[in-house]
């Protein structure tokens, strides 16, 4: 495993000119990532998670209908658990509910998911929210 | 280390080496590591989700370890030249951020043209198991490793924790670490410590691998290196869980409990550090 001494004899002369800038990239790969962490920690990355859902449409499901939703992270953490409620509403009484519950969102990212109800969301006033979320 | 015998000062050289075979090598090493590791669900979720400093922290530590094997393994029959050494850890970091990269676009894990920042924190994540694999491609396909049969105690004990490094990067990220550690329990968690040691103690002294007989017999052998090896394997676990989150928010006793669960690979690691760099 630790290999022979002979072996070893096709690495002889030290180090191509192509290896040196080769390696070279990889210093300003390292300083340039450390820079992006720097900004992302100290820039992007301000304060808890900021939690925003809309609605991407509607659709048949087999049993009723289906409310696709996105959850959207604008803020610095991650937000786990993320509790997604829908409610529907008919001259001012609820009708249908139904909730989803997202693993976790990271910062700047989204995830998509659906509502399912039972009555037609599209007649009646549909209201999505996220409800809330654990942190790691 | 300089002591290999092949290190004569006059001797032909046989070809410059080429660019594309250590490019290669790198590669090869980078994929035969980490490939695992990029398939894993927690590996995706902690680029994103792991505070900054912390990522930052285990970049600078993943580099220096990279040097560190980079120079154990790398080095010509010139000798120790640094910017040599130095060179190899870049080709291995370049070549581990270029497989991270394809890999985690072509799985469709990333989209970089969408969410830049988000996908350039998951292949750094992945690109530094990857680093570590391409850093001792060298001797894992069997290119040649220099390494001479003795090294100074402190290399050892480096070594040992490149090899406990090794053997637990690509379970230590994942949720099964903390599900073990709860239903161990404090007793069975005793015997776990119990059984490292004996099986790093067969894998260091009984089974002697080179380099790491030490003399004035069994007990010399256990506390200078098994036990020293143990404490090192322990120390890299409680430092890779700590920095995935996992000792967020629990008492220090759970904390340890996850530390003696992961340190069973890196301890066996640690061990047969001369077998598995």
């Amino acid at each position: 495993m630790s290999g022979g001494a002979g072996e070893g004899e096709r690495r002889e002369g030290g180090t191509s000119p192509g290896e040196y800038v080769v390696g070279a990239l990889g210093l300003v790969l390292v300083l340039g990532l450390l820079a992006f962490l720097l900004w992302d920690g100290l820039v992007e990355r301000e304060g808890g998670p900021r939690l925003a859902v809309v609605v991407t449409g509607v659709s048949p499901a087999p049993t009723g209908f289906s409310v696709g939703y996105e959850v959207r992270n604008s803020g610095g953490e991650t937000a786990e658990q993320v509790e997604v409620s829908g409610e529907l509403t008919r001259e001012g009484s609820v009708v249908d509910e139904a909730t989803a519950t997202v693993d976790y969102v990271a910062p700047g990212s989204r995830r998509q998911g659906a509502l399912l109800f039972g009555e037609d969301p599209r007649d009646g006033e549909l209201r999505v929210a996220v409800d809330g979320y654990v942190l790691p | 280390m300089a002591g290999t015998t092949d290190a004569g000062p006059g001797r032909p050289r046989v070809h410059e080496p080429d660019v594309g075979v250590s490019a290669g090598r790198a590669t090869g090493g980078a994929l035969l590591f980490a490939l695992p590791l990029f398939m894993t669900m927690e590996v995706w979720q902690l680029g994103l989700s792991i505070p900054r400093y912390r990522l930052a922290l285990l970049v600078a530590a993943t580099v220096v370890l990279v040097v560190f094997l980079s120079r154990l393994f790398g080095a010509g029959a010139t000798g120790l030249r640094r910017r040599d050494y130095l060179a190899d850890a870049g080709v291995a970091l370049v070549m581990a951020a270029l497989v991270a990269a394809v890999a985690m676009t072509v799985f469709g894990v990333v989209v970089p043209w969408t969410d830049w920042p988000g996908a350039l924190s998951v292949v750094a994540f992945a690109a530094l198991p990857a680093a570590v694999g391409a850093s001792f491609a060298r001797s894992q396909l069997g290119a040649g490793s220099r390494r001479s049969e003795t090294e100074a105690y402190g290399t050892e004990v480096l070594l040992m924790a490149a090899g406990a490094v090794v053997l637990a990067a690509n379970i230590a990220p994942t949720e099964e670490i903390v599900l073990l550690a709860a239903t161990a329990g404090p007793l069975l968690s005793a015997v776990v410590v119990v059984l490292s040691l004996l099986l790093m103690h067969g894998f260091v002294y009984r089974v002697g691998f080179k380099g790491q007989e030490v003399e004035g017999g069994p007990l010399r052998a256990f506390l200078l290196l098994t036990t020293v090896g143990y404490a090192v394997a322990l120390a890299v676990s409680a430092y890779l869980l700590w920095t995935f989150g996992r000792f967020d928010g629990v008492d220090a006793s759970v904390a340890l409990a996850r530390s003696v669960v992961l340190a069973v690979p890196a301890s066996l690691g640690a061990a047969a550090a001369r077998l598995v760099l």
